[in-house]
């Protein structure tokens, strides 16, 4: 608890004090956090890579004694207590201090600072236990740890100009060995922006939120930013905000469950940009029945994590498949089954059950055949029924393979096979019927144990009990869960760490809170974490992170009215082999793995030729004419991206938050990437009052033997890009047929084909300095004046921006997340 | 706005980099000869079907029928009754029939009675013993009565009935895995690496087959993974990147100018540090373009065989529907999939030159027979190509095994199915004599069949080894005395074929005939100093000739 006013500190960095190892009684190196240099400490860098942008170096050593006390600051001062947070803000013209005790463990002192107007350098700074650290605006956190602290602690914050007003917030005491759930949680310092994306990129492909609703995570606990991020909901409108203008805005209150989704999309009377001769595909009787749920799951206003959980439920771990019969009707109740029981907050083996006595897995393993019969000449009963998913309801639901039980295939398999008698699928072809007539009335026994029941239903419903805490069950359902929707590095460790987690919910497993602890814990954020996108997964995040209305998700790269929005998702899964939505590729053991994926030359390669040879499919998709029901409709860019004070969107600026959008972190952009980019989107050509004004962007390449034709030509050193690429110029350099050479010269091909790295790039002044011109070059986003009173220019500077788009979907950092 | 980038490249390429290598390192081995039209085969070559999902091979070869009740022939054809829809539906067939009009009958050892002279009964396991192979698997009861077939009975690759821990214990070689040891080379992976060549995935995501080694021949680690050997060819017809090319006017050619962007961007990653787990990609890129120019360069000039594209899809004049005048000819495989490997081994085939493959694998799916194993459609009596027909496993056998071999072939109007399309298209004998094909599910299934006309996994099972290079025969007894009283003990609620040979036994001899002296490292637990459990065989030495 808070017991008293004083403090705040702050600054947008994080600093750690670590124990020293060999001056007594302690030695405390202090990495400050801050601009844009590097610590060497690896830990610092690697535990918080975004918010502690970089380091501004080693400060100093100091030798403390704990049992010397640090005086108390003089001026206002907040008492804080572990694990609070001060639900005040706190206005700073002098000085804050906050005081604690020592801790058991390791401490985070974490808090927000404010300022109404522009600060000069070193306005404040912050002491902690009396020595000076620089801070900044925005999000400070402050780690101490156990060793580092006195008996009473002080963490200053202190105004260094006059005049200057800080408002300081959510002021926090926090452990650095937080669990949650049993797994370590991130500590608030580790929970940055990278963290928060991360998290979307793996959990809800990509997501929808804002910037500003992911800083606004970035700078909550974590535990409490999760639950926002994460849940259940139908509608979850922080992680899946309508944008700024929409039109469609239905989903935003209603259609949450997959049912009622397909009954919008293909209804004659929903209110969609899509034709409505066009919407019977997206039915349950409909051709485009798999485009539907990808639909689902990019349309604003609904809950991408929602879907992602949906997906893995209903394609992976409990999967059922089209290919062998499962009808949509059937999968379409299923999906909502799962998750409207997810919704409600079931326990995990109840959902199981669910699961086991639907009519999609009934139709799936085709044990609504099976029935338990009289011989009558034989004078006995027997089981008419095969084994599949009696051997599967043990295995893919639960990980219970009968390893050291010598009664697993031989009693439990056959046993279960009876149980799963008398299950006839019903009239209205979603429910099982469960009989009494063919069913094995007389209890089963199953690991071991009567299992008892009048039906199946209620013998399932008793067996899912036993199997949630079956031994086998405990050690490999969790692994299960995690390694198929997040992490493709768990080792012994990290399983057991996952184990010993799920267990801690004793008999009443829930995977909502699981899934969340996972999600903040120390497992998911470590450097060593990483996991591959599937085509599934990849797909479905470049939708998210091209879509930016609703439009565009119902469009979904099709064309309707004339027009072509959105991202073809079917199409990418078909020409990688992927499977369908509900057509598993492994059929009951689940869709494309990661592994397959990231193995799968023919995903990699059919991504760089959709991005390359049939690249306009990615740069058109930014305007047309009359395609939202006869109004002309425009890809919103300039609402998300940043525009400077002076209204203008620069290239530096855009190059960089698409690498972040898109990428989700700056740990590799660097020059290599910067180059590239800001061609991409700023070397066009410039031709005012026509219609090529902006269209046309070079490549690096392309514009590196431009720029040197020029030097040679114009015999300068200097190129100045307006130059360059101005009409009646930007022809005339790096031209085929002219030097008197047919076609390119052997200068120009070597200039094409020259390999460009980051370090050629930082040491090649032409390129420096073009990338400097480009760099500040803006994009005219909001062009109201030139051809056809701006439209050209805004259309060819949203193709542009597609295009690099495109270009950053080519590279490595798309397929996986990792950093190691 | 900042981006606050503190370059971890700068830092990664200081730090020590360790462990996670799919797809890392260098490129695969090249050979830079060239030939302008299919290259005669280099190097032997191994090419391995995985039978995902646990295939009934006692649908494939059945005992002969029995009518004495306690004979091994009454109680298979007994309690596989369903199995076979004798009886059912539109097959009035009685076991005695099924049996007659289905099976092509070898009695072993009686040259008057399918068996020939020069054919192996391994340790003298089956003489007199008499089995079918189901007629419409022409090719192999030709290749077999050819000598080029070794039946290997009794064998085991999965050590349990699970699918995905046996199929990862079968494509890994090495019964001894466990669910969590999923970062293991396969057998194949590690072959490729012995021969100095590299494996070939002919499917769109390669199985753990091909996953190569950590390091070099042969002190390799099989416990970790590198891939950079592995070569991926969905569609060998057209692998490759798409490239900017000169001929046109940069300026205004914007696929061109992407491609450029996209290349130029790769080739300069590829001299930085990445974190490893992007190292993949990359990879991909580097094969891709290097392999993808390669392949297409050669397969310019040599055509789709006919007989292999009829496989996949509609090539005049062959499997004319008999039931439609207008038909001029529909593919011949069920699976469109197996027929376009069938395509890709061709194509590399005869670009073995360039790219070297010494593993090769293939998958058919579909073997999880546990209902309605065996389908009969009345339009088979009128149309017996239909491949649009959906018989079961038997859809699956025919496009694998049907066809014809030979001078004399047991049924000449058979068309070609998969390896038969494939041998019929590679006249040249030499280039057969270097290949060989390995076959195998994961696990077996149980010997009496269940409630809905199917079979339940079970664990030993029929595997094949293929090609001019096997001594032909049978290995293993066909059909173990011991399991007759298996078939009516109700105490025993899901009798299985006894495993007998683990695959460790007789593949690490295709591998010695593939490349000298690789077995014992593909298969370490074969090696005379091996310390742990030795993996079983029926009879000792059984294997030791099974390669010329």
């Amino acid at each position: 608890m808070l017991k008293k006013l004083l403090i705040r500190f702050g600054w947008g960095n994080c600093r750690w004090l670590m124990g020293g190892e060999t001056v007594s009684p302690n030695l405390i190196m202090v990495c400050l956090l801050a601009g844009a240099l590097f610590c060497t400490s690896a830990q610092a860098q690697t535990r918080d890579p975004e918010k502690i942008a970089a380091v501004m170096g080693v400060i100093s050593l100091f030798i403390l004694a704990r049992e010397n006390p640090i005086p108390r600051p003089d001026g206002q001062g907040v008492e804080l207590a572990l694990s609070e947070r001060s639900p005040e803000d706190y206005t700073v013209t002098e000085n804050l201090y906050a005081e604690f005790d020592l801790q058991r463990d390791g401490v985070e002192v974490c808090f927000i600072v404010e300022s109404d107007s522009p600060l000069p350098a070193n306005a404040f700074f912050v002491e902690v236990n009396g020595d000076r650290f620089p801070a900044s605006l925005g999000e400070n956190c402050f780690a101490i740890s156990e060793e580092d602290q006195r008996s009473v602690n002080y963490v200053n914050v202190i105004v260094n100009q006059p005049g200057v007003s800080l408002t300081l917030s959510t002021l926090e005491l926090s452990s650095q060995n937080a669990l949650q759930l049993q797994l370590p949680r991130v500590t608030r310092g580790e929970w940055t922006e990278q963290a928060v994306r991360k998290v979307l990129k793996i959990f809800a492909f990509g997501g929808h939120a804002t910037d500003a609703q992911i800083l606004e995570w970035s700078e909550m606990s974590p535990q409490i930013a999760i639950q926002e991020m994460l849940n259940f909901d139908q509608h979850n409108l922080k992680l899946s905000p309508l944008a700024e203008g929409e039109i469609y805005t239905e989903t935003a209150t209603e259609y949450g469950t997959f049912s009622e989704f397909i009954s919008f999309i293909s209804s004659s009377s929903s209110n969609l940009p899509i034709p409505i001769n066009d919407r019977d595909q997206f039915g349950l009787g409909g051709f485009n029945f798999d485009d539907t749920f990808n639909r689902m799951t990019t349309v604003r206003g609904l809950n991408p994590f929602r879907q992602k959980i949906g997906f893995w439920e209903t394609n992976y771990h409990l999967a059922v498949n089209r290919d062998v019969g499962v009808d949509r009707d059937q999968i379409a109740v299923y999906y909502d089954l799962i998750m409207e029981a997810h919704e409600a907050g079931l326990p995990y083996h109840e959902i199981l059950g669910l699961a086991a006595k639907s009519a999609a897995v009934a139709e799936q393993y085709g044990h609504d055949r099976n029935q338990w019969r009289f011989d009558r000449n034989l004078d006995e009963f027997f089981c008419n029924c095969h084994e599949d998913f009696a051997r599967e309801v043990h295995q893919l639901f639960y990980g219970i393979y009968g390893t050291n039980d010598p009664n697993h295939e031989t009693v439990t398999i056959p046993e279960t096979a009876k149980m799963l008698t008398d299950m006839d699928i019903d009239d209205s072809n979603v429910g099982i019927e469960f009989g009494v007539e063919f069913h094995h009335r007389e209890p089963v026994t199953i690991f071991g144990q009567p299992i008892s029941g009048a039906r199946a239903n209620d013998k399932i419903d008793n067996l899912m009990k036993v199997s949630i805490e079956h031994p086998e069950s405990l050690y490999n359902l969790p692994v299960m869960i995690i390694s198929v929707l997040a992490d493709d590095s768990l080792n012994d460790a990290k399983s057991a760490q996952l184990r010993r987690s799920w267990a801690s919910m004793g008999s009443n497993k829930n995977l909502l809170r699981f899934i969340q602890a996972y999600a903040v814990s120390e497992l998911f954020h470590s450097p060593d974490h990483f996991k591959f996108l599937t085509s599934h997964e990849r797909s479905l995040y470049l939708a998210n992170k091209n879509n930016l209305d609703n439009l565009e998700a119902y469009f979904g790269g099709l064309s309707f009215n004339g027009g072509r929005a959105g991202i073809w998702i079917a199409a990418i899964l078909a020409r990688d082999g992927a499977g369908e939505f509900f057509r598993p590729l492994n059929n009951v053991f689940g869709g494309q793995t990661s592994l397959e994926a990231s193995d799968s030359a023919l995903a990699f390669e059919n991504n760089y030729n959709q991005f390359t040879d049939d690249e306009r499919f990615m740069r058109e998709i930014v305007l047309c004419s009359g395609c939202d029901l006869g109004d002309s409709w425009e890809k919103k860019w300039s609402t998300v991206l940043p525009q400077r004070s002076d209204g203008q969107y620069y290239v530096e600026d855009v190059a960089a938050w698409l690498w972040n959008h898109a990428v989700g972190s700056f740990d590799n952009f660097s020059d290599l990437e910067r180059a590239h980019l800001y061609s991409l989107l700023g070397s066009a050509r410039i031709v005012p009052d026509n219609s090529a004004d902006g269209d046309n962007p070079l490549d690096f390449n392309l514009l590196m033997c431009m720029a040197e034709d020029y030097q040679i030509k114009e015999e300068v050193d200097a190129v100045p890009l307006d130059d360059l690429l101005f009409e009646g110029n930007w022809d005339n350099y790096c031209r085929p047929n002219d030097d008197d050479v047919s076609g390119y010269s052997d200068a120009e091909i070597a200039a094409f084909n020259r390999v460009y790295t980051g370090q050629s790039i930082r040491q090649n002044p032409l390129a420096q300095d073009l990338l400097e011109q480009l760099g500040s070059k803006t994009i005219p986003l909001n062009a109201t004046t030139g051809h056809n009173d701006g439209e050209t220019l805004r259309k060819h500077a949203l193709e542009r921006i597609n295009a690099t788009l495109g270009f950053i979907f080519t590279t490595p950092f798309v397929f996986a997340e990792g950093q190691q | 706005m900042s981006n606050k980038n503190f370059d971890r490249r700068q830092f990664l390429q200081s730090a020590l980099c360790g462990g996670l290598l799919y797809g890392a390192g260098g490129l695969p081995e090249i050979i830079s000869s060239a030939h302008a039209s299919p290259a005669p085969v280099q190097e032997r070559l191994l090419c391995n079907l995985f039978l995902s999902g646990g295939p009934d091979m006692r649908h494939l070869i059945v005992p002969a029928y029995d009518s004495a009740p306690d004979s091994f022939g009454n109680k298979y054809w007994t309690h596989r009754a369903r199995a076979h829809q004798i009886g059912r539906d539109h097959s009035a067939q009685s076991a005695q029939q099924r049996w007659e009009e289905d099976y092509y009958p070898i009695t072993v050892g009686n040259t008057g009675r399918g068996w020939v002279n020069g054919l192996v009964d391994a340790g003298g396991l089956n003489s007199g013993q008499t089995f079918g192979i189901w007629r419409e698997a022409g090719w192999l009861i030709d290749m077999f009565r050819a000598g080029n077939v070794s039946l290997i009975f009794n064998a085991v690759g999965g050590s349990n009935r699970a699918h995905d821990l046996s199929s990862l214990m079968l494509n890994q070689g090495n019964l001894l895995s466990g669910l969590n040891d999923q970062g293991r080379s396969g057998w194949g992976g590690r072959l490729a690496r012995s021969a100095g060549g590299n494996a070939i995935s002919l499917t769109s995501s390669p199985s753990e087959f091909g996953f190569g080694p950590v390091g070099g021949a042969t002190n390799y680690d099989p416990n970790r993974v590198d891939n950079r050997d592995l070569i991926s060819v969905q569609n060998s017809r057209e692998i490759g990147l798409f490239d900017f090319d000169l001929a046109n006017n940069q300026f205004g050619d914007r696929d061109n100018k992407a491609a450029r962007a996209i290349k130029s961007y790769y080739a300069g990653l590829q001299q930085e540090q990445i974190a490893e787990v992007y190292e993949k990609f990359t990879a991909h890129e580097a094969k891709i373009r290097e392999f993808g120019g390669l392949i297409q360069g050669r397969l310019e000039t040599v055509p789709i065989p006919r007989l292999i594209e009829a496989l996949y899809r509609t090539v005049d004049g062959i499997n004319v529907d008999p039931n439609n005048s207008s038909s001029t000819g529909r593919r011949v495989l069920r699976s469109t999939s197996f027929g376009n490997q069938i395509r890709n081994l061709y194509d590399m085939v005869v670009t073995n030159d360039l790219i070297n493959p010494r593993a090769l694998s293939m998958i058919v799916g579909g073997w999880d027979s546990h209902g309605s194993q065996r389908r009969v459609d009345e339009v088979l009596l009128s149309d017996p190509n239909n491949s649009n027909v959906d018989r079961g496993i038997e859809s699956e056998l025919k496009d694998i095994f049907g066809g014809q071999y030979g001078a004399n072939p047991s049924d000449s109007s058979a068309l070609h199915g998969g390896f038969s399309a494939l041998y019929a298209s590679l006249p040249n004998r030499a280039d057969r004599d270097k290949i060989v094909l390995t076959v195998a599910g994961e696990f077996g299934r149980q010997i009496r069949d269940n409630g809905d006309a199917g079979t339940d996994h079970g664990k030993g099972n029929l595997m094949l080894v293929i090609g001019n290079g096997t001594r032909g025969g049978v290995y293993g007894e066909i059909f173990p005395d011991n399991e007759v009283d298996k078939y009516d003990d109700d105490s025993l609620r899901s009798p299985d074929i006894d495993p007998r040979s683990e695959i460790d036994t007789f593949f690490s001899q295709v591998c010695d005939w593939v490349q000298p002296g690789s077995g014992t490292s593909v298969f370490p637990r074969m090696a005379s100093g091996f310390s742990g459990e030795a993996p079983i065989i029926e009879s000792s030495g059984m294997f030791d000739n099974l390669m010329t």
